[in-house]
């Protein structure tokens, strides 16, 4: 047996040549004498493949209104598949493990507490611009996560628990304050932009900070300045997932630069179809963005005490800034900008 | 009980509109709102075809799948309604439809998408039959007074059927005994999952 198998290889390759060409024989047979294409076209079959949208035929209606033309919309089915099969099932389990990721951290590691305790001196860190900032970027960030995880989960994690009708009235309300405070988070983005943008950009010492994982691996401190690596991912990211939310949601809010589109790029040849693929677009980014915020909350408000006070009063411990933000208390220090 | 469903023969339907014009008079149906729609393939060549188009009524239909407050059900007779109280005007079900039936119209200040309105196979929605409540919210219950939807009823070449889902086979069926068969009928095999043969 084991001889057979040693040889085996050696034997298919000597039978490939029959086996191989065998199938061409009659192939090459009929070559010579294939009967002419059956040339009689089912015109029915034609007329329901255009039906379906397979074929360019021009259809007309006297209904005015987008795609009424149109039909069977093919592309319906697909996106009610990834919305029904992917975006709630997997963000949901995203949004979880998320959840369940931050707990374990912080069971783990427990908040970090100042080696040298409270100096109690305060020192300026946020000025009142970038606060109110802050603040309008995250109140619109809170109402239009939760209207939009209303309209996205609702269905499956709400009716149950307080019925169809009263579920109406809030997804009602939903709606409403999700696409008209949509209209502000374009703004809010571009104000956080021009006013953190000079503390955000790339420094020498910014990676090193990743390589210590912010402090996690090893014993020192990592050091930052104004900002550490993982701020100015956030802030980096922030940005990104926020100019892809406002342009799908502008989309998704007017249908009318849907059909402008659909005229300058004909590939998505209905309007629906740019609604539907923005709409799959605009709620991934929109569960990665809840996701990052999900982690900054953690960070701000549980992980690292004494950091949410920089952005309500606008001051933090000296020791905080000295063990946090080593570079940046240096500099402040140096020139005097330092408030007791 | 009657399995209700609509069939358009596209080898009788001479696009005169008269269903739509029919559906919109009986409803009292607003501006820019079309419950049924007649469109042309082919429109002034050889091969020209028409097939009038509204709710096709389906099986495990799209819209209800993806309604995120869930405002659909099915009645025994197989018709899909919605209740315009629950409805938010989302337009998720214009977007997962195949015959893109739901229409919205115009609604507050921004002209955002008001609750959504499409055929009711003339059978109300979930308010009292014929209440002025449900005239005013669905239109007219002709189900309820034991007749037919309009749009086929009026159909000049009876192209339009509507009605018990057996009974509309037969009829067909009877048709294509004399002219042939043609290829089956459209849409039924998207909405019914390929039952049309058995009504």
């Amino acid at each position: 047996m084991t001889n057979f198998r040693s040889w085996a290889p050696i034997l298919w390759f000597l039978a490939l040549p029959v086996l191989g060409l065998a199938p061409l024989g009659p192939v090459l047979a009929q070559s010579e004498e294939a009967p002419a294409a059956i040339n009689n076209p089912n015109p029915g079959a034609d007329l329901w493949r255009a039906v379906r949208g397979h074929l360019d035929s021009p259809a007309v209606t006297q209904v005015g209104g987008h795609d009424n033309a149109v039909l069977v919309n093919q592309e319906g089915e697909r996106w009610m598949s990834i919305r029904n099969q992917k975006l709630i099932p997997q963000g949901g389990d995203l949004l979880i493990m998320v959840l369940l990721i931050i707990g374990a951290v912080y069971a783990v590691r427990g908040p970090v507490t100042l080696r040298s305790g409270a100096a109690g001196v305060q020192v300026q860190r946020h000025s009142v611009s970038a606060r109110v900032i802050h603040w309008f970027l995250a109140g619109l960030f809170i109402i239009l996560g939760l209207t939009g995880l209303v309209l996205l989960f609702g269905k499956s994690l709400l009716i149950p628990l307080i019925g169809k009708s009263a579920f109406g009235v809030t997804a009602s309300a939903s709606k409403e304050l999700h696409n008209l405070l949509g209209l502000l988070f374009p703004l809010a983005i571009v104000l956080i932009f021009f006013n953190l943008v000079r503390n955000n950009l790339y420094e020498k010492g910014d990676l090193m900070w990743f390589l210590k994982g912010g402090g996690m691996i090893g014993k020192t401190h990592a050091s930052a300045g104004m900002f550490n690596g993982g701020e100015k991912m956030l802030f980096w990211l922030t940005i990104i997932l926020g100019i892809g939310v406002s342009v799908t949601g502008y989309i998704l809010d007017f249908p009318a630069i849907a059909s402008w589109i659909v005229s300058v790029s004909p590939d998505f040849s209905q309007y629906r179809h740019v609604m539907e693929f923005s709409h799959v677009i605009h709620t991934v980014i929109a569960i990665l963005f809840i996701a990052l915020v999900f982690g900054h909350i953690f960070l701000a408000v549980f992980f690292v005490p004494g950091t949410l006070s920089s952005m309500t009063s606008g001051k933090v411990d000296a020791s905080w800034a000295e063990e946090h933000h080593d570079r940046w208390y240096a500099e402040i220090e140096g020139d005097g900008t330092k408030e007791s | 009980m009657a399995r209700m469903k609509f069939l358009c023969d596209a080898e009788r339907c001479v696009e005169c509109n008269g269903c739509v014009t029919a559906c919109k008079n009986e409803h009292d149906i607003p501006w820019g709102v079309n419950r049924r729609r007649v469109v042309t393939i082919n429109d002034g060549d050889p091969g020209e075809r028409s097939i009038s188009v509204a709710c096709m009524h389906c099986s495990e239909a799209p819209c209800a799948t993806v309604c995120p407050v869930d405002c659909f059900y099915t009645t025994n007779d197989g018709v899909v309604l919605h209740d315009k109280d629950i409805c938010i005007g989302c337009g998720y079900c214009f977007y997962a439809c195949p015959f893109g039936a739901p229409q919205f119209p115009d609604a507050g200040a921004f002209g955002s998408r008001g609750k959504m309105d499409k055929c009711t196979f003339c059978a109300g929605g979930p308010d009292e039959n014929n209440s002025a409540e449900e005239s005013r919210k669905y239109g007219r219950n002709r189900l309820a007074e034991g007749k037919l939807p309009l749009c086929a009823e009026m159909c000049s070449t009876k192209a339009l059927l509507a009605g018990d889902g057996a009974k509309v086979s037969d009829i067909f069926r009877e048709r294509i005994m004399y002219r042939g068969a043609g290829a089956m009928q459209w849409g039924w095999g998207v909405a019914y999952d390929k039952q049309g043969i058995k009504g």
